[in-house]
């Protein structure tokens, strides 16, 4: 009963509560009916009045219902066109409610547009032209820029020295080139980003790589951002321009030192990425990308926005997306941590110098060796080893006795590679004992060889000799046969050999010698024929003679009588001669009588004398069948001659054979 | 944190570099260097219980340059037109510029700043040259960028005026 009693005591405190009232303010039941007479009296009439309006607002909805039912599709053509927009507006006031409407309107827009297009694509694309048209240039350009900053990059990677380090390193990584170049050209990171609202430049969101580095100052940088691009716009942009393209060119990147900031403008933010290093155009296309994602995230928040950035707050993760890094160590790190094969590399190359010092020093140990038993070799004197390049070809340089060892064997039995070695010998003679004791047996064999060749050579030569003797004196005798025959005419030649050499002497006459000498021409071609010992006694005669006339001086006692009378005679006999001898050579002669002056200066009759003496020597001479045309008469007029009588003077014609 | 682009405009030489150095750092320097084109300072400002970041965008005197960026203007709520009180001629520019920004920035709020409040002996400027102003309903403040008199109170008034329009719906 009590349990009853206290729930039924609860169900009147909820009645009371739903009359606003608290249950403690209630003390009884019979209270509570007090309470209610008593508001009855005080405001009945008031409540009734607000039942009779309660019921009168449900009377007037309903039948408004009921009359925009019935009177629906006459109304709304109407009604409709003034109530939308307001209709629309009171939607945008709630988020939500705007997201469903539009998502209500999403499958009818999608059709009308797919409608539109099946209608008439030019309408369609006439509306969109002006948008789409510069957007699509944009992003031409861009792909061009992109793609010419990609082909110098190639261009570069081919031939640099950094390059090849790189192609180096990449296989150290164990990561294909192409991709390590990517890697290395690519390495960046976005340090700093800036979302502002693209009007005001107000700082919207701000991110950092190093949370610890955030700028204090990013709502002044983000300002000045604004400022610059305001300023670079204004200064080389023209607005003027009726090209939509230059209308919307915007600042969108500049650098400073190694750091680059790059620039994305929207269409009500603007994101600015302080980066480090060479950022990709994927880079930019993901900066791209999220500044749509923020675009459409804060649509509202910019839209109408207050300044309060805690609005945004809640796109921070997005934008710190656009905190990038693609860095060399990350990729490695990535590809499984310590590069073994770095390490693996390094080991061979290690174990491949070990091997070559460790060859290099036997072969050294091994080529010292045998040039050691080189030089120590008799008959060696080794001046010079050359050593070309780093496969050790040797040359080795100096002297060599042709009876010592060959240094090929010596280099043999040292296991010497004689493919790398030369070997630049000169000759010489050691004069170390066992080749001098060897040099000397040689010697004596060969010199007794030699005497009984020599011997030999000396009998056959006698021999030949004794041949030759027997040969030239028959040649010599038949020779003196035939030339005595050919001249045994000629009275006075004497012949001899000497000196394999025919010697004719003896004084002929002209004749006989001309005859000589005719004869003997034809043999002077098989044999030396010596004629120098041949005279011309005609000549001698001839010069005998003359010496004897011209010798003579004509004297006279008196003015005309000689005082040797006999003189004429003896002149005649010695002119007769003359002309005999003159007759085989074929010559002829001219006298000349000179009659010089008396003693006197009387000139002129002297000279009368003078003149009559050479005549009469002339007349005497003539008489005695001389030829007068051989004569000539002439006054000499040579003092120096005076008192000399008269001289003769012979001249020959012609004066030599 | 409510952020608020607020920009300085005057003639050269009025004090807008001293009067925002003034507010933010509370330094005045006698010496004068002229801006060249634009410096941005910034200073927390509360409003009630909210508090108010002003981004304060010091632009160079309109006289020495053909034109003021006109792109430096957008986005701001709030223009401080500085007029020298020694030199009337500044308040016929303050005046041109004024009619430009109400006609171009209908919702952004305006304030009037006399500065050199502290050079009486040159004063040219009277209460009937400021009374167009006053008309338009814009707040006029006799400032000293020397002496900070008024100067963080017309910021504090401009701001409260920014918060207030931008909190309307």
């Amino acid at each position: 009963m009590e349990d009853t009693a206290e729930q039924l005591s609860h169900e009147d405190e909820g009645e009371f509560v739903s009359e606003g009232f608290s249950a403690r303010e209630v003390p009884s039941h019979h209270s509570g009916e007090t309470f209610s007479q008593l508001k009855a009296l005080l405001l009945g009439h008031e409540q009734r009045e607000i039942e009779a309006l309660r019921e009168r607002i449900r009377f007037l909805e309903e039948s408004k219902l009921s009359t925009l039912s019935e009177n629906l599709p006459n109304v709304l053509p109407e009604a409709l066109p003034e109530a939308l927009p307001e209709a629309l507006k009171a939607r945008g006031r709630n988020e939500q409610e705007f997201e469903e409407f539009v998502a209500s309107l999403e499958p009818g827009t999608i059709s009308a547009i797919k409608r539109s297009v099946n209608t008439d694509k030019d309408a369609l694309a006439g509306t969109l032209f002006p948008i789409m048209g510069p957007a699509i240039r944009q992003y031409v350009m861009s792909l061009f820029r992109g793609f010419a900053e990609d082909l110098n990059e190639n261009i570069q990677n081919a031939t640099s020295i950094e390059r090849i380090k790189w192609r180096f390193e990449a296989k150290m990584a164990g990561t294909p080139y192409s991709e390590y170049v990517l890697l290395k050209t690519r390495s960046f990171q976005v340090l700093e980003l800036y979302l502002m609202q693209k009007e005001t430049g107000l700082l919207v969101l701000h991110a950092a790589a190093d949370t610890e580095e955030a700028s204090d100052e990013a709502d002044l940088i983000s300002g000045m951002f604004t400022a610059i691009r305001s300023f670079v716009k204004d200064s080389f942009g023209n607005e003027e321009s009726s090209n939509p393209e230059t209308q919307d060119e915007e600042l969108n990147r500049f650098s400073f030192g190694d750091r680059e900031i790059l620039i994305e403008v929207g269409p009500s933010l603007v994101l600015a990425a302080v980066v480090c290093g060479y950022p990709t155009a994927s880079a930019r296309e993901e900066f791209k990308t999220i500044l749509d994602q923020l675009h459409t995230d804060l649509h509202f928040v910019i839209e109408n926005f207050s300044g309060n950035t805690m609005e945004a707050e809640g796109s921070r993760p997005t934008l710190r997306r656009a905190l990038l890094k693609n860095t060399v160590e990350n990729e490695n790190e990535a590809n499984g941590g310590s590069p073994w094969r770095m390490w693996v590399t390094l080991g061979i190359l290690a174990s491949g110098i070990a091997t070559l010092f460790v060859f290099s020093f036997l072969e050294k140990r091994k080529w010292n060796h045998f040039e050691k038993a080189l030089r120590s070799e008799p008959g060696f004197a080794v001046t010079e080893v050359q050593k070309n390049g780093w496969w050790r070809k040797r040359k080795v340089l100096g002297l060599r006795d042709p009876l010592a060892v060959a240094p090929e064997t010596i280099a043999q039995t040292h296991d010497i590679n004689l493919k790398k070695t030369t070997f630049r010998f000169a000759l010489m003679q050691s004069l170390e004992g066992q080749f001098a004791d060897q040099r000397t047996g040689v010697s004596a064999k060969e010199k007794a060889q030699l005497l009984s060749e020599v011997s030999q050579l000396q009998t056959d030569l006698d021999t030949i000799r004794n041949a030759q003797t027997e040969d030239r004196k028959e040649a010599e005798h038949r020779t003196e046969t035939l030339v005595r025959s050919l001249l045994s005419e000629v009275q006075g030649l004497n012949l001899k050999f000497e000196d394999e050499s025919l010697i004719l002497s003896g004084d002929l006459a002209s004749k006989d010698l001309a005859f000589v000498k005719s004869r003997i021409s034809p043999l002077t071609g098989f044999r030396k024929i010596d004629i120098s010992g041949l005279t011309d006694d005609t000549e001698s005669q001839l010069s005998k003679l003359i010496n004897e006339i011209e010798g003579t001086s004509l004297l006279f006692e008196e003015l005309y009588s000689l005082q040797e009378p006999s003189q004429i005679e003896r002149i005649i006999e010695q002119l007769t001669h003359l002309e005999k001898l003159l007759l085989q050579s074929n010559r002829d002669y001219k006298l000349k009588i000179l009659s010089h002056p008396l003693i006197g200066t009387n000139r002129d009759a002297n000279r009368v004398i003078e003149q009559r003496r050479a005549s009469e020597l002339f007349k005497q001479l003539i008489a005695h069948d001389l030829n007068p045309d051989n004569f000539a008469l002439s006054l000499s007029e040579n003092s120096e001659l005076t008192g000399t009588g008269i001289t003769l003077e012979i001249s020959l014609f012609p004066s030599e054979l | 944190m409510i952020k608020k682009k607020v920009c300085l405009i005057g003639g050269y030489a009025v004090g807008k570099t001293s009067l925002v150095q003034q507010f933010v750092t509370g330094i005045f320097s006698e010496s004068y260097l002229t801006t060249v084109g634009v410096k941005i300072d910034k200073r927390n400002v509360e409003v009630g219980d909210k508090e108010a970041l002003l981004m304060i965008w010091d632009l160079a005197g309109s006289d020495q340059f053909a034109s003021v960026c006109q792109s430096h203007y957008r986005g701001a709520e709030g223009f401080l037109f500085v007029v020298d009180g020694t030199r009337r001629e500044t308040l016929t520019a303050a005046m041109t510029e004024q009619a430009d920004i109400a006609q171009n920035f209908p919702k952004a709020s305006s304030i009037i700043l006399v500065n050199k409040s502290d050079l009486t002996d040159e004063w040219e400027v009277n209460e009937d040259d400021l009374q167009p102003f006053r008309d338009l309903g814009i707040t006029v403040y006799y400032t000293s960028a020397k002496s900070g008199k008024n100067v963080a109170e017309a910021f504090q008034s401009l701001t409260e005026d920014m918060v207030t329009i931008g909190s309307e719906p």
